[in-house]
């Protein structure tokens, strides 16, 4: 394992470039695929569920945090209520998240709290 | 010029997936009940970061250049933006711009649902042609690489929401700045072979693609559950001898979160079409009508440069398709100092949906005067091509600006406003200061 890896930074060094004045060394400490036999695998990294502390956390952790981590609220720009309950909305009814409509309110509530605005 | 500004933090930690232990959730029929996932998911593991205030450290909304974005590092990939983790979508930082193709641990990775492939078994993997054919194939790798013709490609490979962050007013979805983006030699075979092969019947409209990737909440009787992940072609067009499915990426193999084993590569076309890990390729004697393609990846109609009003929203849509004409820098990066008084050499790249970039002007002055670039020879009409020019500034702020002019007289626009931050071809600006 660790030869492969030393392995690697020796060929993305070959994969240097000179282009405008800037050198990028591509490959430093990648990580390779595991392959055994027929067989390849990676493993992704374990980055936490990413839902920021608010009110209505372990809801959200629950009903949104089944399909995806919290970076997919922590990346967006605010957002105004309207917004924030379409978006719910969207994943109830396009992307078939099972969240039941009581839970709807404090989910909305939430998102507001971390990315809204009034 | 980016809204986000680059700052190192690197939260990768490893372990085991979630994703596996989900699938397995949703196996066991578990995922049914509120009360059963959240018992469940209380017993995840955490790490570092997963309590912090804002985990993702990225508050895209903040200023230009007050921003901090994370950096990760995800296997086969060197150290890329995080947009998300789970399912991952990295994007590729500035710097990469410098390559003309781009290295494959630097290419972009973008998933949208669930659970993705992190293992693959060529013994058992086969690429699935079938529907509306007289013989259906059932091909592995090895038997696509010797029983069909390779063909290479150099093509550009852009997600179609790249720059989305910097649409004015925001929208929501992935805040890709403009590294959702790379070029690269891609090896593989004809789709229009493979169709040939499997012998379309008379009546076939359209062609279908999915790949291993699935959902965690599976379509049932009872739930509506997420759409798979399938995109699909006019058959005209999965006839063009263009379209290609590739094992090869720049001559390796494709990192497993760029698609391995194979990928449609569909040039010129935006890369939702360019179905990762791909294993199913069905023919249809009527139009497909999946969520992917119906609802999702659509744009105003009638204008081709993806444009239409906040407060005046097209009535029609239709699906995105072909690339638009857009230029970037790669030198200077905005915010990026340069010597006064010195010869430098501004250089980026342009591209198009395969007419070939005809021209590129540089401004120096905020666009009052243009200037032709220097054209670096063509690697292939679906590749961006890399402009350079001279400049030598003088002491102070300067903001220059780039724009690209297709051979079919399709050039950049300078404003652009879509629903869905699509398709971005606004004229590049970055400010930069020389002393």
């Amino acid at each position: 394992m660790k030869r492969a890896i030393i392995l690697s930074a020796v060929l993305g060094g070959a994969v240097c470039a000179w282009v405008g004045g800037a050198r990028v060394r591509a490959a430093e400490g990648v990580a390779p695929a595991q392959i055994q036999g027929s067989v390849r695998r990676i493993e992704l990294p374990e980055m936490g569920n990413g839902w920021p502390e608010g009110p209505g956390k372990d809801v959200v952790e629950v009903q949104c945090g089944v399909c995806h981590s919290g970076r997919y609220l922590t990346m967006q720009p605010t957002f105004p209520r309207k917004t924030w309950e379409a978006q719910v909305e969207k994943m109830r009814k396009v992307f078939g998240a099972p969240i039941p409509d009581q839970s709807v309110p404090g989910i909305v509530e939430y998102l507001m709290k971390v990315r809204g605005r009034e | 010029m980016d809204r986000r500004n680059e700052a190192v933090s690197d939260g990768t930690v490893a372990r085991r997936a979630f994703l596996r232990w989900t699938a397995g959730l949703v196996g066991a029929g578990v995922l049914t009940t509120s009360g059963l996932m959240s018992r469940v998911l209380g017993e995840m593991p955490r790490s570092a970061g997963a309590d912090s205030p804002a985990p993702g450290g990225v508050p895209s909304d903040a200023p230009a250049g007050k921003s901090k974005l994370e950096l990760a590092r995800f296997p086969e990939k060197t150290e890329l933006i995080l947009l998300t983790d789970r399912p991952p979508n990295l994007e590729m930082p500035a710097k990469y711009f410098v390559h003309d193709l781009t290295p494959n641990e630097a290419m972009f990775v973008r998933w949208h649902i669930g659970i993705i492939p992190t293992r693959v078994d060529l013994a058992e993997f086969r690429l699935k042609v079938g529907g509306h054919v007289e013989s259906p194939l059932s091909l592995s790798v090895d038997q696509l690489k010797k029983d069909f013709e390779a063909v290479t490609v150099v093509a550009v490979n852009q997600c179609s929401g790249n720059s989305r962050s910097l649409f004015t007013p925001r929208v929501a979805g992935g805040q890709w700045g403009h590294g959702a983006v790379g070029n690269a030699k891609w090896t593989g075979v004809r789709l229009k072979d493979l169709l040939a092969k499997a012998k379309v019947k008379p009546g076939a409209v359209e062609v279908s693609f999915g790949g291993l990737d699935s959902a965690i909440i599976p379509v049932t009787a009872q739930n509506p559950g997420t759409p798979d992940y399938v995109k699909s072609l006019q058959i005209a067009k999965a006839n063009d001898a263009d379209v290609i499915v590739a094992y090869a990426q720049n001559d390796k193999e494709l990192p497993m979160l760029n698609g391995f084993p194979l990928r449609l590569v569909v040039p010129g076309w935006f890369a939702t079409y360019w179905v990762k890990a791909l294993d199913e390729i069905n023919v249809l004697d009527k139009a497909f009508e999946g969520f992917w393609m119906t609802k999702a990846y659509r744009v105003p109609k009638g204008d081709p440069k993806v444009n239409e009003s906040p407060t005046d929203l097209a009535k029609e849509t239709v699906p995105i398709t072909e690339m638009v004409t857009r230029s970037l820098f790669a030198f200077p990066l905005g915010g990026e100092k340069v010597p006064a008084g010195q010869a430098v050499e501004v250089n980026g790249l342009a591209w198009d949906a395969g007419k070939g970039i005809a021209t590129v002007e540089v401004s120096a002055d905020g666009g009052k005067t243009w200037n032709q670039a220097k054209l670096d020879p063509e690697l292939g009409r679906f590749s961006w091509r890399r402009w350079r020019y001279p400049w030598t500034p003088a002491a102070g702020k300067h903001a220059l600006l780039c724009r690209a002019t297709s051979a079919a007289a399709e050039t950049q626009v300078e404003r652009q406003w879509n629903r869905s931050g699509y398709a971005r071809n606004v004229i590049e600006r970055v400010e930069v200061e020389a002393g």
